[in-house]
């Protein structure tokens, strides 16, 4: 089931990126945070969401400051000198809760999940040897990590 | 027809896409209100006159649930409908949300579209010239 809620969440963020940020999203890879090149990035802000159902974790995700940029004025119609920190973060949170609630669905056995808040990370934080899903989107990646409770 | 229309969700971002996405579906026109919890929300109805509520479910101070269940206590509030739009989608928490009073349910992410065929049954059509423009990129989602 752990495959089946990786490829779910890829599936969802290629959905959500592409019907509320009219973005073009193509799934290129799974492997290990390690492996997906945005640790050394600096301006990589990062949101994680806690939920808990068939399955329990949560799901962070990682987005390129530029690109996170981007999709804030795709999603809010405003031009980017007007968009603000706390904007852009407010967005990159709504994109988690969208992609993890839309995932989620998909695996639905009718018991339900629950979600938690999003809430911003510290992506150096995140273990890099966790599963990880690679989104390129505008010539930029999202990634997607999933921390599974034993 | 002009409605006044509130919207509640804790996100600033979410609550610009629904009021774009509102104008998108055809009620562009109308006087939306927004409240960042279901707390606050209460207090904004007791003071505005509101045709109908879209509410988030996941919210701190108060959840959306919650929200409609006080609001249906009160009998100045109780027959203003309420439309749930959420992540939250599996069945037996729409049963809940539908239990609880509320007219109906739109799954995050949306279009303009699923926005409007849930409005439409409850407050009524939009005006012609105000529907959906397929033809406008920037609107149709």
């Amino acid at each position: 089931m752990k495959t089946q809620l990786m490829k779910a969440m890829m599936t969802s963020i290629s959905e959500v990126v592409e019907t509320m940020f009219f973005l073009p999203a193509e799934q290129e890879k799974e492997g290990m945070l390690l492996d997906a090149g945005l640790l050394d990035q600096a301006d990589t802000p990062s949101a994680a969401l806690a939920f808990t159902g068939d399955m329990s974790g949560r799901l962070v995700m990682m987005v390129p400051g530029n690109l996170l940029s981007e999709m804030t004025e795709n999603f809010m119609g405003e031009p980017g000198d007007k968009l603000t920190r706390e904007l852009k973060y407010g967005t990159l949170k709504e994109l988690l809760n969208m992609v993890c609630g839309n995932a989620l669905r998909k695996l639905d056995s009718g018991h339900g999940f629950d979600l938690g808040i999003p809430e911003i990370v510290d992506g150096e934080t995140v273990p890099s040897e966790l599963p990880a899903a690679v989104i390129n989107v505008a010539d930029a990646k999202i990634v997607a990590v999933l921390d599974l409770q034993a | 027809m002009v409605y006044s229309i509130l919207i509640v969700d804790d996100s600033l971002p979410m609550r610009s896409v629904i009021k774009k996405t509102l104008g998108a579906a055809g009620y562009g026109g109308s006087e939306i209100l927004e409240a960042e919890n279901g707390q606050a929300a209460l207090e904004m109805m007791r003071h505005n006159w509101v045709d109908v509520v879209l509410t988030d479910y996941n919210m701190p101070v108060m959840n959306g649930l919650d929200f409609i269940l006080k609001a249906k206590k009160e009998e100045m509030l109780r027959d203003i409908p309420f439309i749930v739009v959420s992540t939250e989608g599996n069945k037996d928490r729409i049963a809940q949300f539908m239990e609880s009073g509320a007219a109906g349910y739109v799954t995050k992410p949306f279009t303009a579209e699923s926005i409007r065929d849930v409005m439409v049954p409850i407050i009524g059509e939009v005006d012609d010239e105000d529907t959906i423009d397929e033809s406008d990129d920037d609107l149709d989602f």
